[in-house]
């Protein structure tokens, strides 16, 4: 029970580009335990989706390539995996579900046909019971007259409807892990709840271990039991959402916290991140996110920080909170 | 205080074709439908709701680009419709707009000069100087270096081109700034810069900001008073604070229910909103938001409520709440 | 002066390796357009000279081919190399002007069509359609027996073919482009029709209307050539590679040179703008240029 569900150790992933080599996931570590919910929040283009796409192989080839590192679920190396091995696993263990629920569904098919297609490659069901499969999985995500439903084209349903049949295709094969990519962002307040409940209930009733990628803290705070934040291809912080919140330690996480619009309370001024986001393909040497940190010392500028542990499970890369969490201990 | 905008029983229907040869009228989307409300100066009035409920919409017709199907938008007490020449012209300086997506709102070939004079050059005759003095002073004020002028779009972040597009709304001088969805699409951490930055900017010009937006936490932050939209028309508008506080229409509260919590301890289990937004081709009879109201009774159904005031300057149309004009009994 | 020579050279290294300058085809169009600015000057023979005592002779890689005529002569002894290399210059005339033309026509009626819509869209769209539903060689044939062969009239024949092919690629792009949130802003600040047509969109097509241009130009040198071919083409002495190709067309089995060189001219030609124009089509692509 003390082994993770998924490990992952310096992961490297890189695309090769007109304008040279953009380094979008670079030495990423983190590990996702059964039956967690594990949140990766980060601002556009930080390499959450590469991150995500890298655990399903699914990088594009051959402009993309996982350079080095390990993802083991449950101890076994999907790196190692041939491409036909790992095909079983895509859909079967690992359940995905994408950002745009249009782009995810085939227009030329019936939902229903679309979940079918799925439960045949991976599960030995067949003929009537392969359609009652169906039906109950549709139920499962709340769709209303799932019978009817089965014969419906993806454009008759709308947004909310649509990320629910993808979620009904990704958890159809029992996937001990789904990754979801900002799977509510295209959806309206009401709906993300909707939905963001349906994942919350659907693990409680599996024990599947969700890995929930967000630029949105406060879907973090809502779903997640732990977090990683990750900034510029690397992730800066990893805790547990409660440790997150409460005891932040790297500049990133603390000023991303404050610039939180809360919606809980009127706020008489909001503290902003200074500068630019940064850019890939002209990253500083030393720590990234020091052109913009308030705490920003020299060694930052010449060697990346290493890894920190703080308490179980918190660890930071971030050369001044070293020197305080030595102190405080 | 004399509103600066007013808009009263406004209307927009966009007509639906059907038939490939012989075009004929299936049916009417109602995006906006009778909608009342005003700004005055200094003020900023945040519109909420979700998707494809008319906010943007509203802020078209405001800016005249589009025409209204009913119902009239008045500006400095003077009918859009009725508008001369001169008070056109001093209009189109007076209101500017800033949109969601960076990258769409300023044209790709322009340079950021050409991009942010043209209200300038179109309704002002400048000599060259004072141009670009005003260019000067209005890249400083958005925090933009000065060599920015020489460069294309493509060339800043998400960040620096809304500055941009704010730079040039600015620039004519304006009194009402419609701000459809401005922050939405940027990242968190530039998020409250850019907010931090309107906020800044109506303190010094003393503008007026309709702020269009989904995120409750920014609305929070930087509205005084808030409308909230439900499939094209206001269900509540009041005072900021007291719609957050001491809310009232049961879609208010569904919707500052689904935003999502600031901390973990703030994690509410129960409230859920069940059904999805009709189509604003059938709005339902009665009450629009009663296919998903959890207090809908039969009169909610038949009977389209009306705005009544519930509070000081704060208005709602629903019949379960205390005071509401038709059915008036209490809401439990 | 030596860092910008530098700097020139990685630039030409950069457009060569980092984004297959098509190296082969622009060499090709920049000699096709060398030949007809001065291929009177650079010819061996005047195009038109007739040595009878030189009929059909090979190119020089034959048995009794000569250097002197490197690519051979035909039944009237003129040499084939230097025809072609004057003949350059009418395939580009023509094919200056008329996509000149046509470009013209057709950027202007895409963006009206598309910018104002509804009955003048409508109006302007099926005539366009039905010039693209004509066939084309026809059309082009039919004007110049009616109006008489002539340069200007191939031109104007080949020019009024055309538009229709621009109009609605650029209908297209406008109707995106009119949607975008810059055009509505320069509405909000007082922006008149025109402005916004020729400020706003018109730059916004360049890229696409490049692409075109270059695109067609081969299928406009084809189209020209088959005129020619049809003797509806450019009347008089002076070489036209469609001409060469038609004349020559009966001594194929004998003296195969005579028709080929030309064809072989025409090929090259208009391969090489079809490579240029994909070219450009690809570094061009606005979302290569985003990502930057
Ligand atoms: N196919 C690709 N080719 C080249 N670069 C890529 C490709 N896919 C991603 N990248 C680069 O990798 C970096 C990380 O991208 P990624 O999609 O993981 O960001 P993200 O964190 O998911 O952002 P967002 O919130 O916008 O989805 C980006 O800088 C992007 O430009
Ligand atoms: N030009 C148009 N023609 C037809 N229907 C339109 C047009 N513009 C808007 N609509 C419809 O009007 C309704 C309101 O749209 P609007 O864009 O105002 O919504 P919104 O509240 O701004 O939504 P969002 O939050 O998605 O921006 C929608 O149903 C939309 O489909
Ligand atoms: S009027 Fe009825 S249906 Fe409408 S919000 Fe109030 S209680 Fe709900
Ligand atoms: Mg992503
Ligand atoms: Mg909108």
């Amino acid at each position: 029970m003390t082994q993770p569900l998924l490990k992952v150790t310096d992961l490297k992933t890189q695309f090769r580009t007109k304008w040279g080599l953009v380094k979008a996931v670079d030495g990423v570590s983190f590990h996702v335990k059964h039956g967690e919910t594990f949140g990766i929040v980060g601002e556009s283009g930080s390499g959450k989706s590469v991150t995500s796409l890298s655990i399903m192989r699914l990088i594009p080839q051959p402009a993309g390539r996982i350079v080095s590192g390990a993802i083991e679920l449950d101890g076994l190396n999907l790196l190692e995996l041939s491409e036909k091995e790992m095909r079983d696993y895509r859909g079967g263990k690992i359940g995905m579900i994408l950002q745009d629920p249009l782009s995810s569904l085939n227009p030329l098919f019936t939902i229903g046909s679309q979940i079918i297609e799925g439960l045949r490659i991976h599960t030995s069901l067949k003929g009537r019971s392969l359609k009652e499969r169906a039906i109950d999985l549709l139920r499962r995500v709340h769709i209303p007259s799932p019978a009817m439903r089965m014969k419906d084209w993806p454009h008759l349903l709308s947004g909310g409807m649509r990320q629910r049949v993808v979620g009904a295709i990704s958890i159809s094969c029992e996937p001990e892990l789904l990754i979801a990519d900002e799977p509510t962002t295209a959806l309206d307040a009401t709906i993300q709840l909707q939905y963001l409940n349906l994942l919350k209930r659907i693990q409680k009733e599996t024990r599947l271990s969700i890995i929930f990628v967000t630029h949105d803290l406060g879907a973090v705070a809502y779903l997640c039991h732990r977090a990683a934040v990750m900034y510029a291809g690397r992730i800066v912080e990893t805790a547990t959402v409660k440790d997150l919140f409460d005891k932040p330690a790297h500049p990133y996480t603390i000023g991303l916290l404050n610039s939180m619009q809360k919606v809980e309370k009127k706020a008489d001024h909001i503290e902003s991140i200074k500068g630019q986001p940064p850019n890939l393909k002209n990253l500083p040497i030393g720590c990234s996110f020091a052109p913009r940190c308030d705490q920003v010392k020299d060694i930052c500028k010449e060697k990346y920080p290493e890894e920190t542990e703080l308490g179980a499970d918190h660890l930071v890369r971030c050369w001044v909170v070293k020197k305080e969490a030595v102190k405080i201990k | 205080m004399k509103p600066i905008l007013d808009v009263q029983k406004v209307k927009k229907y966009f007509p639906v074709e059907r038939g490939a040869i012989f075009r004929k009228v299936a049916g009417q989307i109602k995006a906006v439908d009778n909608i009342s409300f005003s700004i005055v100066p200094g003020e900023t009035l945040a519109l909420v709701g979700e998707s494809g409920c008319g906010k943007s919409t509203v802020g078209r017709l405001i800016l005249n680009l589009l025409p209204v199907t009913g119902g009239t938008i008045f500006f400095s007490g003077i009918p859009l419709e009725e508008m001369d020449r001169s008070q056109r012209k001093i209009y189109r300086s007076a209101v500017q707009a800033v949109f969601q997506d960076p990258m769409s709102s300023l044209s790709p070939r322009m340079r950021i000069r050409e991009i942010i004079a043209e209200g300038l050059v179109i309704n002002q005759s400048l000599s060259r100087n004072e141009i670009d003095s005003k260019i000067q002073q209005v890249l400083d004020q958005v925090g933009l270096p000065q060599d920015a002028i020489k460069h294309y779009p493509h060339e800043f972040s998400g960040g620096q081109r809304q500055r941009i597009a704010i730079a040039r709304a600015l620039i004519v001088d304006p009194k009402l700034i419609i701000l459809d969805e401005a922050v939405s699409a940027l990242d968190v951490s530039i998020q409250a810069q850019i907010v931090n930055l309107l906020r800044d900017l109506q303190r010094e010009f003393h503008l007026s900001y309709l702020f269009i937006a989904h995120s409750l936490g920014t609305v929070r932050y930087i509205s005084d008073r808030i409308g909230v939209m439900y499939l094209g028309s206001l269900v509540e508008i009041g005072p900021a604070e007291e719609i957050f506080t001491n809310l009232h229409h049961p879609y208010t509260r569904a919707l500052i229910d689904a935003a999502m919590p600031s901390h973990p301890d703030f994690v509410r289990e129960d409230v859920v909103l069940a059904g999805e937004v009709p189509s604003a081709l059938n709005v339902p009879e009665g009450c629009r938001f009663n296919t998903r109201c959890p207090f809908a009774k039969d009169v909610c159904r038949q009977v389209e409520p009306e705005m009544f005031e519930i509070g000081p300057g704060h208005f709602t149309a629903c019949h379960m709440l205390d005071g509401a004009p038709e059915a008036g009994f209490f809401l439990n | 002066m030596l860092t910008s020579f530098l700097n020139a050279g990685k630039w030409l290294w950069h457009l060569y390796v980092k984004r297959r300058f098509p190296l082969f085809a622009v060499s090709t169009i920049v000699s096709f357009f060398a030949l007809a600015l001065f291929g009177e000057n650079l010819s061996p023979f005047p195009p038109n000279q007739v040595d009878l005592g030189a009929r059909f002779s090979p190119p020089f890689w034959q048995e009794g081919g000569s250097i002197a005529h490197f690519l051979g002569t035909d039944g009237l002894g003129r040499d084939i190399l230097s025809r072609i290399m004057i003949g350059a210059r009418n395939s580009c005339i023509v094919a200056i002007f008329s996509l000149f033309l046509g470009g013209f026509l057709g950027t202007v009626i895409g963006i009206v069509s598309g910018y104002f819509g509804g009955i003048v869209d409508g109006i302007l769209m099926r005539m366009g359609d039905a010039t693209i539903a004509f066939p084309i060689i026809l059309l082009a044939i039919l004007l110049s027996i009616i109006l008489g062969p002539s340069l200007l009239n191939v031109v104007a024949a080949l020019g009024l073919v055309l538009w229709a092919r621009y109009a609605r690629v650029i209908r297209g792009e406008v109707l995106s482009l009119k949607e975008r949130d810059f055009v509505a802003l320069a509405r909000v600040a007082g922006a008149s029709d025109l402005r916004i047509m020729v400020k706003h969109i018109l730059p916004n097509i360049y890229n696409t209307l490049l692409v075109l241009l270059t695109l067609q130009v081969g299928w406009v040198i084809i189209v020209e050539a088959a005129l020619s071919f049809m003797g509806a083409g450019l009347p008089g002495p002076d070489p036209v590679w469609g001409s060469m190709v038609a004349k020559g067309r009966q001594y194929v089995t004998s003296a195969w040179w005579v028709p080929f060189m030309p064809g072989m001219a025409i090929a090259i030609v208009c391969l090489s703008f079809n490579m240029l124009g994909d070219w450009l089509r690809e570094v061009l692509d606005p979302r290569m240029r985003q990502v930057e």
